[in-house]
Parts: structure tokens; C-alpha cells; sequence
């Protein structure tokens, strides 16, 4: 009896896990020939080869490629890499892309592994990290056999990629941490817009003036003194870097300098409440307080201006960090931006340069490319797309055409600067809640820095 | 029975009558209001994903003043990949997980509730170890062990290890539920020559259906969700599954497009809702039976 | 074979206290346990032991482990000020929204289990926050609702009240993953709502007769038969509390903050060990969990005998 009653019962379970077993069975079906999973074959490998577990078809080379990026760019992204094997019919470009964050994680994790894609996307701020560890592979030998041609590039452009005379890493695009105004609100306050070779004294001047001249709710900077560039900005300008070696290159009197103007700013109700900087820091460039017109000044890196752009009419205006007031000082501007590297373990070397040769060289790509990370490393394609340029690419140019010439990289970050750079931001943060005082925050960031570099 | 009593059952009977509709009505609009207030950030995420762009935020009526079905339309294609293939994929991982997860942790929760063997406290308590296994902890070593075997970009790493048993929650949940039941079920098979297996398989498995079933579900939907081995394992695209589709829309480089998140969060919600409801009724009837009645 | 069936009322398992009638028989048992032997051993052993010996390295990922003896663990315990913000952020977490959720899951199951119409319905309503769980849409709608112009201070604002940015407010972010964590109570009710079923009628019954009011019913006959199922949620959902990542990582964008308010546990430990190239440290930490949730279980399980009672054993 017992048995009856659970079959009527099971009947309905028995259904819903057949159904999901058949389910399966018929996505297994589907799936299994673009997933291929390897098979014994691969296992056989030795250990430590980057060995691709997807079979490649019959007579061509799978390369595989990694970037990280949005929507947009990942669409581009897949529209480059098919132009690339419509061109060389032998090549299959196996593609992985997800946003910042996760492909840092992810690559991590892969290099780990010792299974990181063959090419791979790349930035100053890991530059060391993973160059340093032999996670990158020297492209000097495929420059110098002219494989990677880098006969268009002006010098300092190359040498932002480099550690000492290592080639690890090619720019896409150069940008520099700029401040994006709206030139609408200025107006409305009756302020000068800002000139390429202000100082911190006239940028001061002029955040207070759009304090005094704008209306409730609406805020004349960006709570930006957690932003390193900037900072980086203001010690070249006193001839310091932030990193000297294993430690930090300046003293807390420079960091107290710099912060006690933002704190200044910040007495003046010049930049929102931190809770709101807060929020808005994980909002998209749609959601920015910059294209809903309640802050005039924002500060980013110049190729984000034209993701801002995109989402609003008013033409937005770029400008340089200040100069010292001091006009005897140091340029001061550093350059960043996005890069492409050839992972140590690649065994497919020739295919994977080749691809990279085309990728930071060719016409169309550049046009199709069009500056998405700022103006590109070979000086032709730079002049071709300035000339297709919109007018937010433009200012981009524009800026980096004052900035380059006399830039510097961004210089030596040792094996924790990132930890040292996040601990930077947060202890800002921090400050910008009331949580310290000024001297006490200076006095926790160098705490912790210590407690990061040396212990 | 009393006899005493029948009179001021009499008068009491009448009043309990009223009070407990009032009661029962009471209780009713306490719990719709709970309820609504429970739901209502889903229904407004629901609500919203058929609402225009521009007035998801403006606009605080769970009813959509314009009414667009564009979000579903351009969400499911919105990537490279269709929404089918990570549908397809998801399903086949998780269905595969749910089978090994039940058939596995079965076997095992008979063991430690029914058999006794030796080190059975060791191992029930190695066992209760891994419950609390902080799963960072075996990451990076699970990772390098599944690249050795050739498994990364393969849905290998996300299913096998539930055919293991390595999920031992559910273990605990099916041997605290078999202890419930009690053994003079398993007495009587033995006086009539059943062995163990046979004793499992008649008996404590059709009886311990509902945890079987409360297993499948949770299982089901744990998994549905699970993000970051997700993301670990599956490279290419057409291996992805649902979750790492919708982190695709939420990224830290762009743009955030509100409305095809939500429509794509509202349609990766309906198969764990569906399975929810459909084994609700099997839940149901079997939790309400104990093996022995009377 | 044992003809009585008295037991010693031990909350645990194995030892005098025999729990099947089986004569001890290892080779049955074992075929039963191979699957889960072969898991333990591959899956979980294995990992165990290679991420132990890395806790006390300096283990960068892309290069050799390098021995370094106790100064992770020193490190972490005496000098590391983020390490005790983390236990810190954690602790409240656990303590104060796992007692939470069960209180409500039992409140709301015990409502529910009064033969009320439309019950199924009711149980899929409150069920329905835990469905979704920790998915990323979940974290990013909660981002929403308490964000400064989130449905929340709408409602605020009807009232009269204006709404700061809960998520970007260090004092109240901790608090709003909370209530996330409460919001999921229906998962720990719908065990709840299994075991309360499981309570035979003829005990309520037989109360009633004595005259038993449903407080007294409630805490003299439920509560106590429910203890083995409280356990078990106390267990579980204190282990999942101490092990939450997800709504932190996407909320504070994987930063932990704003001002590490909301760096748990778990998310520190993956910023030491991915963000950082920390892994042996983040080894480290992992065990310090560890030992922490297993001094808590431990606690926990050694309190049972005093208020959990099973229903096969004698009391």
C-alpha cells in the first residue's frame, strides 16, 4: 500500500526530473560542438603548457584573445577579431572579454593556471605586477625581427610600455587624467572657462567663484582628491614620484599640501556630500552627475570624455590638471591608458604577433578602433583619426597634443603599490566621511603604507 | 468525555465562532500586507522592465504608464550570443548538478542515519567540517587541479563534484530528516530479510522524499545563480550561463541600461520560479505524511 | 538483535548511542560512502592540505610558494587594522541578522501552518526574496532601492522624511545588507514549515483538551519538537553568514566600503588574495575563518543536548 500511495506521489517529481534530464540531454546535444571539451589528448599534455582545451578545426590555429571593456566595445571588439580571421582564413580567434574588474580576477587566476589567452589586454597599473613576475613576454625580439612594427611610434610612446629596455606592452591609446567641465554651468555662474596652463591658485579661483555663482544642489567640482593621477600630477610638479623604488616617494607634508586644498574646497561646499560621491562612483557614464548637470567639474581621464559626451547635447569642455603656481616647476603630466601584451606562455608566438602587428598598425583597424582608449601609438593612424574625429575625440587630441610631448610614464609601481594606491583612495574616502582630520588622515595613509610595503 | 461540561460548551461555542473568522481575517490582511511589502521591490523591478527607459525612475507605479515589451526584445539579443544558448547551458549544468547532488547525498545520508561502521563519528564530523569549509579556501588548488585535468572552459568543474557528494549541507538536511522517521519500518523489512540497499531503496527513499525534494529545489536554485565558478570556468561565450549573461550587462566601464537588466533579471527568475511552484504540490503531500500514520 | 528500544539521549551521533538496527557492517557502509570518500578526498582534502601548507608561504600566484613560517598569521592578528575591521563588520552581520531572519522565518512559518487557505500561495510570496538569493540582480535592485533617489526614501518622502544614500553612508551600509539577508527569510521558513508539519495534530489535540491556549500550545508542544530544525537553521545560516560575499562585493563595487563598512570577512580575503596577490595570506585567513565558524558550531552543537530533542531517541 505503501508503494502505491508514493508512486502517485512520485509521479509528479519523476516528470519534472525526467523532463529536466531530457532537457539536458538535448542541450548536451546542442552544446557539445561548440563547447568541446578535451579529451584524454589534452591531459597527455605536459603539465605547464598553455594548452588551448577547445580542439581547434582542421588546419587552423586558435588564438586566443582577451580584453575588457562594455557592450559597445565588446561588439567592436568581435567585429575586429572576425575582420581578422575574413583576412587569414588559418586563424581562429577564440575571444574572452568581461568588465574591469572581473578580468583582472579572472587573468589572475588564468596566469595562475599558467593558462592565460594568448593576447591579452594590459595597463600601466599592472604593468609591473605582471611584468616583473614573467607573466608578459618580452616583444623586443619580434620588434627587432619586424615582426611588431613599430617604425611609425614615436620613441616615448614605446617607452610607456616598457621596463627599463624591455618591450612588455603596446599602447591602443594614450589618455591622461584630465578634468571634464560643462562650459553651460560656467556660463550660468559667470566664470572663465579654464585655460590648458592654469594653476592649482586659479583653479581654486575658479571652483569657488562656481561655488558662489550656482544654484542649491548643484556642485562646482568632483570630490576627487582619492584620485592618484591627480596627486601624481601635483609631486612631479615638486619633482617626486609616487613610488621611489619599494617606498613611497614623498613625504605627508606633500600629501598633506594637496589634501588640505581639497579639504579647502570641501569647507567651501565646492563638492558633494561623500555619501553621494559615494553612490555615483558606481554609476555609469548615463547616470553621472556630470550629464545630469549637477556638478560642474568632473574630474577622469580624457578617454572617458567622450563616453560622457555621448549621453548629453551641452558640449562638454576637457582640460589638463593645473600647473604648480610656481611656474619654474616641473611639467608634471603622466600618461596612462590601455595596452595589449602577448602572455609569457603563449606557444603560439608567430600567429599571435602577427595578430598583434595588424592590430596596432593597421589603417582599417584604426579607423574602425577610432581612438576608443585616446589618440594610437603609430603616429599615422593618430593623424588619420583626429582628421574622422567628433569634436569630443577632438578636445581628447587636443589635450594629449599639449600633454604627450613632455609626459612621462606613469613610472615604477612595486610588486603592492596597487594595495598602497587603494589604501590611498580609501583613507580619502574616509576623510571626505569626517571619520579624521586632515593631519590624521595623512598620518593613517603613511601608517599603512608602511604597514602594506614594509610588514 | 465530560458530561459536566455541555452547557457552557454551549455558550462558549458560540463565541469562538466569530472570533475566529475575525481572527482568520485578521490574519489574512497581515499577511497580504507582509506579502506586499516583501514583493513589492520585485514587483517594482517587474514593472519596470516593461516600462520605457526614461521612467523607470521617474515613475513609481508598479502599473507602467507606457507599456514596452522593447527591453525583453533587445535584452535577449542585446550580446553577441543569444539568450537561448545561455538558457540551454544553464539548464544542462544545473540539471546535471541537481541529479548528481540527490542521487549522491542520498547514498550517503543512508549511510550515516541507518548503518553503523567504524570511524562513523569521524567521519560524520570530517563530514560537518566541510559544511564549514570556507570555499576560498580550496579555490586556487580546485583551479589548478582542473586545469591539469584539461577541464577549464568545460562545464566538467561545475557538475562533477556533485556527483560526489561534496555538497555536504544536503547530506546533513537528508540524515537529520531520516532520523525522523522512525525505525520500525526498517525493523519490519529486516524481519522479513530485506538488506540494506534493498531497505534504501524501498523504503527510506520513497519516505524521505520531501528532503530528497527540498534537496533538488535548493540545489536547483543555488546553482541557477552561482556567479563566480561561473565565471572561473567558462570562458567563451557559447559556454556562458545565465548569470555571467547578466553581469554582462552590469559592467564598471559604461553605461548601466536598467531595462533590459531587469527584463533579463525578471526571465532568469522564472525557471527557478516554475520549479518552485511544481514541486511545491509534491512538497506539500509528501511532508504531510510521516511513514507511519496512526 | 536488540529487542528493546531504548537509546541514550545523545544529540550526537555514532558512539553508545547506536542509531540504525544494523549490526555494525563496514563493507555495505563504505560501498554507500564511496562516492562521497572519493569527493572528500579529491575535491576538498587535497585543496585542504595544498592551501594549509600555502598559509605559511609567501605565495604570489605567478611564482613559488616561499616559506614563511607564522608571519601571516602574526600579521593578521596583531597588525593588520583592515583584518579587524573585517572580523568586526562580519560578527555584527551574523549576530545580529541570523537571530533575525529565524525569528521572523518561525513567525511567519508558524503563521502559515494554521490550516489557512491559500496557503501555497502565501508560502511562495514570502518564499520568493530567498528564490532569487544572492544573484547579482538581486544586489544590483537593492543598489536601487536604497540608493539616495531609491524606492526607499520615496516612501520616506511620502511620509515626510528625508532619505540619506543608505549604501553610500558608511554608518548604515552594514545595515542595509542586513536587511537583505532578513528579506531572505523564506528559505530557513520552508524548513521550518516541513518540520511543523511534521508535529503529529493529536499533541495539539490532546492539549486542547486540558484547555491549552495557542501561546502555551506554542511553547510547550512547537517550539520544543521544532529544536532539531531550529538547529539546523541556526547552523546553516550562520555558516552562510560568515561565508557572505556576493551582495557585498556587488553593492561596494568589490571595495568593501564606503570606508570598509561593509568588508566582509570573505570579501577581504579575496581582495588580500586576488586584488593583492596575496595568497598565502589570504590562506591564512581562510583557516582563521575556519576556526572561527568551527568554534561557533562547536558551541553550538555542545548547547544542543540542553535544548534539542530528537524524536528518535528517549527522553
Amino acid at each position: 500500500m505503501r508503494n502505491r500511495l508514493n508512486d502517485r506521489r512520485m509521479r509528479p517529481l519523476a516528470s519534472l526530473l525526467t523532463a529536466m534530464l531530457l532537457l539536458a540531454l538535448v542541450a548536451a546535444g546542442c552544446a557539445a560542438p561548440a563547447a568541446a571539451p578535451a579529451p584524454a589528448g589534452e591531459a597527455a599534455a605536459p603539465a605547464g603548457e598553455a594548452a588551448v582545451p577547445a580542439a581547434s578545426p582542421a588546419g587552423k590555429t586558435t588564438i586566443r584573445l582577451a580584453w575588457w571593456g562594455n557592450e559597445p566595445r565588446h561588439n567592436m571588439y568581435n567585429d575586429l577579431a572576425d575582420l581578422y580571421e575574413e583576412l587569414n582564413p588559418d586563424i581562429v580567434i577564440e575571444r574572452e572579454f568581461a568588465g574591469w574588474d572581473p578580468y583582472w580576477e579572472k587573468l589572475a587566476t588564468q596566469v595562475a593556471g599558467g593558462n592565460a589567452p594568448d593576447i591579452i589586454h594590459s595597463h600601466p597599473n599592472y604593468l609591473y605586477d605582471y611584468g616583473n613576475r614573467g607573466a608578459l613576454m618580452d616583444l623586443t625580439p619580434l620588434v627587432e625581427s619586424g615582426q611588431i612594427d613599430l617604425s611609425k611610434w614615436p620613441q616615448g610612446i614605446i617607452e610607456t610600455g616598457m621596463i627599463e629596455d624591455k618591450i612588455y606592452m603596446l599602447t591602443l591609446g594614450n589618455s591622461s587624467v584630465g578634468m571634464n567641465y560643462n562650459p553651460e554651468l560656467f556660463a550660468q555662474a559667470g566664470v572663465d572657462l579654464p585655460t590648458f596652463d592654469w594653476t592649482w591658485a586659479q583653479w581654486m579661483d575658479t571652483v569657488n567663484a562656481l561655488v558662489a555663482g550656482l544654484p542649491e544642489g548643484v556642485y562646482a567640482m568632483s570630490d576627487s582628491g582619492n584620485d592618484t593621477r591627480g596627486f601624481r600630477v601635483f609631486l612631479r610638479q615638486r619633482d617626486k614620484l609616487f613610488f621611489d623604488g619599494d617606498q613611497l616617494g614623498f613625504t605627508p607634508e606633500d600629501l598633506r599640501d594637496y589634501w588640505a586644498m581639497w579639504e579647502e574646497l570641501r569647507a567651501a561646499g565646492a563638492m558633494p556630500p561623500a555619501a553621494v560621491t559615494q553612490e555615483a562612483s558606481g554609476l555609469g557614464h548615463a547616470d553621472s552627475m556630470l550629464v545630469k548637470g549637477q556638478i560642474a567639474i568632473q574630474v577622469n581621464s580624457g578617454n572617458q570624455h567622450k563616453l560622457y559626451q555621448v549621453h548629453t547635447d551641452t558640449e562638454l569642455g576637457l582640460n589638463p590638471f593645473p600647473h604648480s603656481n610656481n611656474p619654474d616647476d616641473p611639467f608634471g603630466y603622466t600618461v596612462d591608458g590601455a595596452y595589449i601584451s602577448l602572455a609569457a606562455t603563449t606557444d603560439k608566438v608567430d600567429e599571435s604577433a602577427a595578430f598583434l602587428n595588424w592590430f596596432v598598425n593597421d589603417e582599417e583597424v584604426a579607423l574602425i578602433y577610432k581612438g576608443e582608449h585616446g589618440p594610437p601609438g603609430n603616429a599615422d593612424n593618430a593623424v588619420l583619426v583626429r582628421e574622422q574625429a567628433e569634436p569630443a575625440d577632438q578636445r581628447l587630441a587636443d589635450m594629449m597634443a599639449y600633454i604627450a610631448p613632455n609626459a612621462i610614464p606613469q613610472g615604477y609601481q612595486p610588486p603592492r603599490g596597487g594595495e598602497t594606491i587603494a589604501a590611498f583612495e580609501r583613507i580619502y574616502e574616509e576623510l571626505a566621511f569626517g571619520q579624521y582630520d586632515l593631519d590624521g588622515a595623512v598620518q593613517a595613509f603613511f601608517d599603512e603604507a608602511d604597514f602594506i610595503l614594509n610588514q | 468525555m465530560n458530561i459536566a461540561q455541555p452547557t457552557m460548551r454551549n455558550t462558549r461555542a458560540a463565541r469562538p465562532r466569530r472570533r475566529l473568522r475575525t481572527a482568520t481575517l485578521i490574519t489574512h490582511i497581515l499577511l497580504l500586507m507582509g506579502g506586499a511589502t516583501m514583493l513589492y521591490p520585485l514587483l517594482w523591478m517587474l514593472s519596470s522592465s516593461f516600462k520605457p527607459e526614461s521612467l523607470i525612475f521617474r515613475d513609481l507605479s508598479l502599473w507602467p504608464a507606457q507599456f514596452t515589451l522593447e527591453h525583453y526584445r533587445s535584452g535577449w539579443t542585446a550580446l553577441r550570443v543569444p539568450f537561448t544558448r545561455f538558457y540551454l547551458n544553464s539548464f544542462l549544468v544545473v540539471g546535471l548538478t541537481v541529479i548528481g547532488n540527490v542521487l549522491s547525498c542520498a547514498l550517503t545520508a543512508y549511510a550515516f542515519a541507518r548503518l553503523d561502521f567504524s570511524f562513523k563519528r569521524f567521519w560524520f564530523a570530517l563530514m560537518l567540517g566541510t559544511i564549514m569549509l570556507p570555499y576560498h579556501v580550496t579555490l586556487i588548488p580546485q583551479y589548478v587541479l582542473f586545469h591539469r585535468l584539461g577541464w577549464v572552459n568545460t562545464f566538467l568543474p561545475l557538475f562533477v563534484p556533485y556527483f560526489l557528494a561534496t555538497n555536504a549541507f544536503f547530506v546533513f538536511l537528508i540524515v537529520q530528516f531520516i532520523r525522523g522517521i522512525p525505525l520500525d519500518l526498517d525493523q519490519a523489512a529486516m524481519v522479513d530479510g530485506a538488506n540494506p540497499w534493498q531497505i534504501f531503496r524501498l523504503i527510506i527513499l520513497p519516505i524521505a522524499q520531501p528532503a530528497l525534494v527540498t534537496t533538488a529545489i535548493f540545489t536547483f536554485i543555488w546553482n541557477w545563480d552561482n556567479f563566480f565558478s561561473n565565471l572561473l570556468y567558462l570562458n567563451s561565450i557559447n559556454l556562458w550561463t545565465v548569470p555571467l549573461g547578466l553581469r554582462a550587462f552590469v559592467d564598471s566601464m559604461g553605461g548601466t541600461s536598467y531595462g533590459p537588466l531587469f527584463a533579463m533579471s525578471i526571465l532568469s527568475l522564472v525557471p527557478v520560479f516554475i520549479f518552485f511552484i511544481l514541486a511545491q504540490r509534491q512538497l506539500v503531500e509528501g511532508i504531510s505524511t510521516s511513514g507511519l500514520k496512526g | 538483535m536488540d529487542g528493546s528500544m531504548s537509546f541514550s539521549g545523545r544529540a550526537g551521533i555514532g558512539g553508545r548511542s547506536r542509531q540504525g538496527i544494523h549490526a555494525k557492517d563496514n563493507l555495505t557502509a563504505y560501498l554507500f560512502l564511496t562516492p562521497w570518500l572519493v569527493g572528500l578526498f579529491v575535491f576538498t582534502v587535497g585543496p585542504i592540505l595544498v592551501s594549509a601548507y600555502l598559509s605559511f608561504t609567501n605565495y604570489d600566484l605567478l611564482t613559488s610558494p616561499e616559506f614563511n613560517g607564522l608571519f601571516n598569521y602574526t600579521r593578521l592578528l596583531t597588525r593588520d587594522n583592515r583584518f579587524a575591521a573585517a572580523v568586526s563588520v562580519t560578527a555584527r552581520y551574523v549576530l545580529i541578522s541570523v537571530p533575525l531572519q529565524l525569528v521572523f522565518a518561525l513567525f511567519v512559518a508558524g503563521i502559515l501552518n494554521r490550516g489557512l487557505a491559500g496557503l501555497s500561495y502565501y508560502r511562495a510570496i514570502y518564499y520568493l526574496p530567498s528564490l532569487l538569493g544572492g544573484s547579482v540582480a538581486i544586489a544590483i535592485l537593492w543598489k536601487q532601492v536604497f540608493g539616495l533617489e531609491g524606492l526607499f526614501n520615496q516612501f520616506l518622502g511620502f511620509a515626510g522624511i528625508q532619505g540619506i544614500s543608505w549604501i553610500g553612508t558608511p554608518s548604515t551600509a552594514l545595515y542595509t545588507l542586513m536587511a537583505l539577508r532578513v528579506w531572505q527569510f523564506g528559505s530557513p521558513m520552508l524548513i521550518f514549515l516541513a518540520g511543523l508539519k511534521q508535529i503529529p495534530q493529536e499533541l495539539y489535540e490532546a492539549a486542547e483538551i486540558d484547555g491549552a491556549r495557542s501561546i502555551s500550545k506554542f511553547f510547550r508542544i512547537t517550539l520544543p519538537l521544532l529544536t532539531p530544525i531550529v538547529f539546523f537553521n541556526l547552523i546553516m545560516q550562520m555558516i552562510s553568514a560568515f561565508q557572505a560575499f556576493t551582495p557585498a562585493f556587488i553593492i561596494s563595487g568589490g571595495g568593501g566600503g564606503p570606508a570598509d563598512s561593509v568588508l566582509f570577512y570573505t570579501l577581504y580575503l579575496y581582495q588580500q588574495g586576488f586584488s593583492n596577490f596575496r595568497m598565502g595570506y589570504a590562506s591564512a585567513m581562510a583557516w582563521i575563518l575556519l576556526v572561527i565558524i568551527g568554534v561557533f558550531t562547536a558551541v553550538a552543537f555542545l548547547s544542543s543536548r540542553y535544548w534539542v530533542y530528537y524524536e528518535d531517541e528517549a527522553r
